[in-house]
């Protein structure tokens, strides 16, 4: 395959993202630049810059019928945009940068992770989503993790199946399941033991998979909130996909940005790599990349992959043919156990 | 009269004329299916006419009626200007071609870099010192590597018996850099002798139109470990031109990859593989030049006994 390279961050990349049909694919960067791109032929739509972000931009998420978009910033404010315009609809200010942001099921409610910053605290907010509001109405529920030390930092939070309840991870590779009222933890998880980097889930949301900078990569039961299987590899994970379509799950990361410098392109592993979901066994890596890869996204159809690197490249795969003939001895042993 | 030096060096002397730039239009497809769009640009104080051409391939597919709606978005932001369609600053289609390639040759490219070593102590561009360090290493390494690889051993270290004196042909006595035109007829002949040992590609006629890349390394696979495989095809319609040149990382794997697929019958035909020939002799002393050693920007050869 020949990936499409996308040129339009001037900064390492945080976040890319697919819409529900697949067939716009977002991104943000270090630059301040949330840009809109066409999946199909690598055209850039747009960029959400109008009134926009002053500094990093985290992570975004879009709206499941792919009207809206939601970013948020190390500027301490999360930003609601209409897709198809590039207009700024809403800002929400929070009391730290913002690490993380994401829609629930429905896209009724969003849910952002704000830093700890002079003195406030690591935060989790639920705001409600009402693109018709004359004004940005505050967080609906605001909350601290209980059990996270003052100063310290939370990566993600995501929503369980059905939005019943929140799931926090932070810097120490602890996932706590919250209720999404008042934040009372209802578990806590320790499996990772460093930063949780990524968060992804299957299409259908009943697994979902975690990359941590402990180099493994786990994949879980989001209804018992167990572990099936750990994938591990020899570098920090960035970033997990699942396929919607094969039993493969894809993994990339790469060492830290702090020590790229010092080490070749060939041992700092900035390749994405794919594993059988079942077996856990390495069978192929894609290379392309010159710096870590901070962020993956899995083609809501299965028909590519897209990552974006700390190099400043989005580079859009589409997988050959031989990949969906591709038939491993593998996938017969499942194929008999099923039976 | 005001003084040349106070004249604005932007002055803007551009007429309407200098700026008219011919509208750009596309024609074709032709019954290659390539399209040829050609457009115009002043980049630099020049005016550039810029030729593209772009294999038309029409597929069907059934998209949902949101995604059609989609297509027609207008563009915003910075990209609010730009025509239709991928700009050339922001979209790139890689030229090359990534595979999924198997992690297990990872774990070779440790190995990978000892080749790496191998070769360039055959062509010389280490010092004694180093080569002799070296050659203890490659000793164990290839002797390590079992009873069947025995024979390559003794190719390597053949070989590199040989490098001094090709070092020395390139060096000149002493050591001391001497430039092509100078040397003798000796050089210039130990030099082709040097390449024609160095030689580990092949070249493959008469493949089918429909093998592919893949298809020649799983067929040569077998055989040793594989360089590189390339396979021409025709610039603008991709399909391929019926030959092809698989490198291989030591001669003998060649050699065997030789005997035994020359005149092998694959998809209905019958493969001719021969060593390649470089282009021509001249250009190919050229190239083992720059291959030895150290070269600077132009090509140049820099004195070779650094190190």
């Amino acid at each position: 395959m020949r990936p499409l390279i996308l040129k339009g961050h001037t900064r390492p990349l945080t976040t890319v993202k697919y819409n529900t049909e697949g067939d716009l694919l977002f991104s943000c960067s270090k630059d301040s630049q949330p840009t809109l791109w066409r999946s199909s032929n690598g055209e850039r739509i747009g960029t959400y810059t109008e009134n926009g972000h002053r500094g990093t931009v985290w992570h975004l998420d879009v709206t499941v019928d792919s009207k809206y978009l939601v970013t948020g910033g190390a500027d301490m404010t999360a930003k609601v945009w209409d897709v198809e315009s590039g207009k700024k609809i809403f800002d929400f200010p929070h009391t730290g940068p913002v690490r993380h942001v994401e829609f629930s099921e429905g896209s009724q409610m969003f849910v952002t992770v704000s830093d700890p910053f002079r003195g406030s605290p690591a935060c989790i907010s639920v705001y409600e989503f009402d693109p018709n509001a004359e004004q940005p109405e505050g967080p609906k529920y605001m909350w601290e993790v209980n059990g996270l030390e003052q100063g310290k930092k939370l990566s993600k939070a995501t929503w369980m199946p059905l939005n019943k309840n929140l799931l926090s991870a932070d810097e120490f590779g602890v996932m706590r399941l919250h209720e999404v009222e008042s934040g009372r933890v209802i578990r806590e998880v320790h499996e990772h033991t460093k930063r949780i980097n990524a968060i992804s889930w299957n299409k259908e949301k009943y697994l979902f998979m975690t990359g941590s900078a402990d180099c493994n990569a786990i994949l879980w039961d989001a209804a018992e909130l167990k572990p099936l299987k750990t994938y591990a590899t020899e570098r920090p994970v960035n970033a997990v996909g699942i396929s919607p379509i094969k039993e493969h799950v894809f993994v990339a990361g790469g060492q830290d940005a702090m020590s790229v410098t010092t080490t070749s392109s060939r041992v700092g592993k900035f390749e994405t790599k794919i594993f059988h979901m079942v077996f856990a066994d390495a069978f192929g890596s894609i290379k392309g990349h010159f710096g870590p890869i901070n962020t993956l996204a899995v083609h809501p159809e299965g028909t590519g992959f897209t990552s974006g690197s700390e190099d400043g490249y989005v580079r859009v795969h589409e997988f050959d043919p031989s990949y969906f003939e591709m038939h491993s001895e593998l996938d017969d042993l499942s194929a008999l156990q099923t039976m | 009269m005001a003084d040349w030096a106070d004249d604005d060096d932007n002055v803007d002397v551009t007429t309407e004329l200098d700026d008219y730039l011919p509208e750009a239009y596309e024609e074709g497809p032709d019954d290659k299916g390539i399209k040829t769009l050609v457009s115009f640009r002043i980049q630099d104080g020049q005016k550039q006419k810029v030729i593209r051409k772009v294999k038309v391939v029409t597929k069907k597919k059934k998209v949902s009626k949101r995604i059609q709606e989609r297509l027609a978005w207008k563009k915003f932001g910075l990209a609010e200007d730009a025509p239709p369609g991928p700009e050339e600053e922001t979209t790139i289609v890689s030229r090359d071609d990534v595979h999924i390639e198997n992690p297990g040759d990872e774990n070779k490219a440790q190995k990978r870099e000892e080749d790496e070593m191998i070769k360039r102590l055959r062509s010389g561009a280490l010092n004694r010192k180093k080569r002799e360090e070296f050659a203890a290493k490659e000793s164990t390494i290839l002797g390590s590597e079992g009873m069947g690889q025995g024979l390559r051993t003794g190719t390597a270290l053949s070989q590199m018996a040989d490098a001094p004196s090709s070092l020395a042909a390139a060096g000149g006595p002493g050591g001391k850099y001497v430039p092509m035109h100078l040397r003798g007829g000796d050089a210039a002949a130990s030099m082709s002798r040097f390449e024609e040992e160095d030689q580990t590609t092949l070249r493959v006629t008469n493949i089918s139109e429909d093998t592919t890349e893949d298809d020649l390394r799983d067929l040569f696979q077998p055989f040793g470990r594989i360089q590189r495989v390339y396979l021409a095809r025709d610039r603008e319609t991709q399909i391929s031109r019926g030959f092809a040149y698989i490198s291989f990382h030591y001669r003998d794997d060649a050699q065997r990859a030789m005997d035994k697929l020359n005149g092998f019958g694959y998809d209905h035909l019958i493969l001719k593989v021969e060593w390649a020939k470089p282009s021509t002799r001249d250009d190919a002393g050229t190239q083992s030049v720059m291959k030895a050693g150290i070269v600077s920007g132009y090509g140049g050869a820099l004195p070779q006994n650094m190190g």
